[in-house]
């Protein structure tokens, strides 16, 4: 039986274990604004896209090409996942073990998500805090030698939960950094606080200072991707990340 | 049928796209919410740079919002019909959920983000229990 998620490679790469970055549709789109940023800047190539069936029938015009909406970018030692559409509830754990075997499969060396924690006094926030999630013992070190500070309890929800949840499954370090983000609107300074501790993570030197100037032009243009992705962080049982966990340990 | 006005209205609200050709108008993004004594609107409203460019009609169930962008946004490689478009402003309605009391809300507008809190017309009684 097939799977009900597939990544078709359109070009072969030969990787030298790549850090994996997701940039997904959620909080504030702060991933999806970030992935996009990070592909620009260091002017990744489309390397794979996803399909599936129980992904929304819409399809993506760029320079006159149709392309699938869920893409991976990359190269010998990076690979980006992005999406311009909201993925829907349904496909989110297909997605999540399509995505994390197929990193496997190229010898991924760590998954970084790129997401938002929604804060009600953003607007009064200039510069967004950067918060760090592990999978297991060894990446939640690695998150605090670098100095990204650990959410030590607490619920996580959304696909980058799936992902953290699956990459675990089958061995593979991952970790989400979340910025202090909008929950309904689009958050360019979110994404750029986001990649600043990326930066500091992995190494990379992703400007972020373009970013921030086209700040509102972003805004503008993600109202509706935003919207469209409203539905889905609802389904993804997002309020409760800001529940209080019963049990410890 | 009201079922079936609520129903239509949300298949509108879900796929109305968030411009109007007709008006060189954008929609903005918006949350509203309630707390125990004010309506809190927000709206965002990127590519505004001032309050003087943002007029606010609220009556006692509704908020009107325009603002002008503080240039025209254009996108030529965009849709069909859509690459003709040159958009001036940001405009909506908002239909409040309670009744609020005009004069004692107040507005604030900070990054971008507009902030309006309006306080409930009808204010709660205290009951004390026999």
């Amino acid at each position: 039986m097939p799977e009900i998620v597939q990544v078709i490679e359109d070009r072969d790469v030969r990787f030298h274990s790549p850090i994996a970055i997701e940039g997904l549709p959620d909080v504030g789109l702060v991933g999806t604004i970030a992935g996009s940023h990070i592909i620009e800047q260091l002017g990744l190539s489309e390397v794979a896209h996803l399909e599936s069936d129980e992904f929304p029938p819409v399809m993506v015009l760029h320079d006159g090409i149709l392309k699938d909406p869920v893409r991976i970018y990359g190269n010998e030692n990076l690979l980006v996942l992005t999406s311009e559409v909201p993925l829907p509830i349904t496909a989110l754990n297909p997605a999540a073990r399509a995505i994390i075997k197929w990193f496997k499969s190229k010898n991924v060396k760590l998954a970084v998500s790129l997401s938002g924690v929604p804060v009600q006094e953003r607007v009064d926030i200039q510069t967004p805090s950067v918060y760090g999630v592990a999978n297991n013992i060894e990446s939640r070190e690695f998150l605090k030698n670098k100095g990204i500070e650990v959410m030590e309890e607490g619920f996580i929800a959304g696909i980058y939960a799936v992902l953290l949840k699956e990459s675990s499954r089958i061995e593979l370090p991952a970790v989400a950094l979340l910025s202090q983000s909008f929950l309904k609107y689009p958050d360019p300074g979110a994404a750029a606080s986001v990649i600043q501790a990326l930066n500091k993570l992995i190494g990379t030197n992703v400007e972020v200072k373009s970013l921030l100037e086209k700040g509102d032009e972003i805004r503008v243009k993600a109202r509706d991707l935003m919207k469209q992705a409203e539905g889905s962080i609802t389904d993804m049982q997002k309020p409760m990340e800001q529940g209080i966990p019963i049990m410890y340990r | 049928m009201d079922w079936v006005d609520e129903v239509i209205d949300e298949f509108d609200e879900e796929f109305r796209p968030l411009w109007s050709a007709s008006e060189s108008c954008l929609e903005p993004l918006l949350d509203v919410s309630t707390t125990d004594d004010n309506v809190v609107v927000t709206v965002d409203l990127p590519c505004v740079t001032s309050k003087d460019d943002i007029s606010l009609s609220v009556t006692d169930n509704s908020l009107e919002v325009k603002a002008v962008l503080h240039q025209n946004l254009k996108w030529e490689r965009w849709g069909t019909s859509q690459k003709h478009i040159e958009f001036n402003s940001f405009k909506t309605m908002i239909h409040l959920p309670v009744k609020v009391n005009t004069e004692k809300a107040r507005a604030k507008f900070t990054s971008g983000i507009l902030t309006v809190t309006l306080p409930r017309a009808q204010k709660k009684i205290g009951l004390k229990i026999e």
